[in-house]
């Protein structure tokens, strides 16, 4: 019984965020750091990652968040019974969830954890972040701390998944020009 | 009569799936895609030209819609069309987006090779409509009496 209601719930939560993701436009999924990337100077690769870091933004600003594998497997779950009821219904068009911009997340994280990385090699001077008293190597330190937290087991992937996206929401100190911050926008409205 | 009535019915199906494949296929030669150049010569590989009406998201966070006028060495000047979703500029002014602050870049153009594909497409598949007649009509269609 507690096991389908969690289930129900974590279906509904699942939906919700499906629902939540709206691109304003198409969002492009970025590369891994390529050969050619790694013989950029500094200020090449500050920026370079304020690329990385804007389109990062904008995935999500337009709701996008990281799924576990946990809801992947649902997500799957669901989109079976939904074509298998849409087969069955002779609807020509199946509704599906999608994966609420996880890819092209997933994908602008990792490049810019590449490229912080590569500017620690490079010795590169650090660079104020938008949180207090940690500039952005610092910042990859927490990084690669929770990712080695994980791989010991010491925290769940949703939580070291939640603290990675709120560190890297405050990668850079930008002003958006609608006054909002990063970890706002995707909160609150998809507006108009 | 009724025979005729019924082949003038088949023939105006087969038009009409004939022109819908047409429509579908040259549609499809009109893309809108979206990149991220990570260098000012990625940017210039884009080939973008003036004329196309772009959107983009500068490094400061701003989405801008607008209409190339010029392209030049390091960067694209345009003017500002009717905003989409989250942009703030109104129509009408004159923008300049450096390459060097450009992260995504949102193109809508005519392909031309595409184009042409489709066109073949669509001329083979009518070549086929008018050779074949009604035989284009799908099989399980109940035909009118």
């Amino acid at each position: 019984m507690r096991a389908s209601r969690a289930s129900s719930a974590a279906a509904l939560g699942l939906a919700l965020t499906a629902c939540s993701y709206q691109p304003s436009m198409q969002h492009p999924k970025l590369s891994a750091l390529a050969p050619i990337d790694t013989t950029m100077d500094c200020r090449q690769t500050d920026v370079a990652i304020d690329r990385a870091d804007t389109v990062r933004w904008l995935i999500r600003d337009d709701g996008a968040k990281l799924e576990t594998d946990a809801h992947r497997s649902m997500r799957y779950t669901a989109n079976a019974l939904l074509i298998t009821a849409s087969l069955l219904s002779l609807n020509p068009n199946p509704p599906y969830l999608q994966d609420g911009g996880h890819a092209v997340l997933n994908a602008a994280d990792e490049r810019i954890r590449g490229l912080l990385q590569l500017k620690r090699e490079h010795a590169c001077p650090a660079r104020p972040t938008a949180l207090p008293e940690l500039d952005d190597l610092a910042l990859l330190g927490e990084l690669e701390a929770l990712q080695s937290d994980f791989g010991a087991g010491r925290i769940e992937k949703e939580q070291m998944l939640t603290r990675r996206t709120k560190l890297l929401d405050n990668l850079r100190l930008v002003q958006s020009p609608d006054g909002r911050s990063p970890s706002d926008a995707s909160s609150d409205d998809h507006d108009q | 009569m009724a025979g005729f009535r019924s082949a003038d019915r088949r023939q105006a199906e087969a038009s009409r799936s004939c022109a819908l494949a047409a429509a579908l296929c040259l549609a499809s030669a009109c893309a809108t895609r979206s990149y991220a150049p990570t260098t000012d010569v990625a940017t210039h590989e884009l080939k973008i030209r003036s004329g196309d009406e772009v959107r983009v998201v500068t490094t400061q966070r701003e989405r801008l819609s607008f209409k190339v006028q010029e392209v030049r060495a390091d960067r694209f000047v345009g003017v500002t069309d009717k905003p989409h979703r989250k942009e703030h500029r109104p129509a009408g002014q004159t923008v300049e987006v450096p390459f060097d602050q450009l992260a995504v870049i949102e193109v809508t153009r005519f392909d031309s090779k595409a184009a042409t594909a489709a066109a073949v497409a669509a001329l083979t598949v009518t070549g086929f409509a008018l050779v074949l007649g009604p035989a284009v009509v799908v099989p399980l269609m109940p035909v009118a009496p």
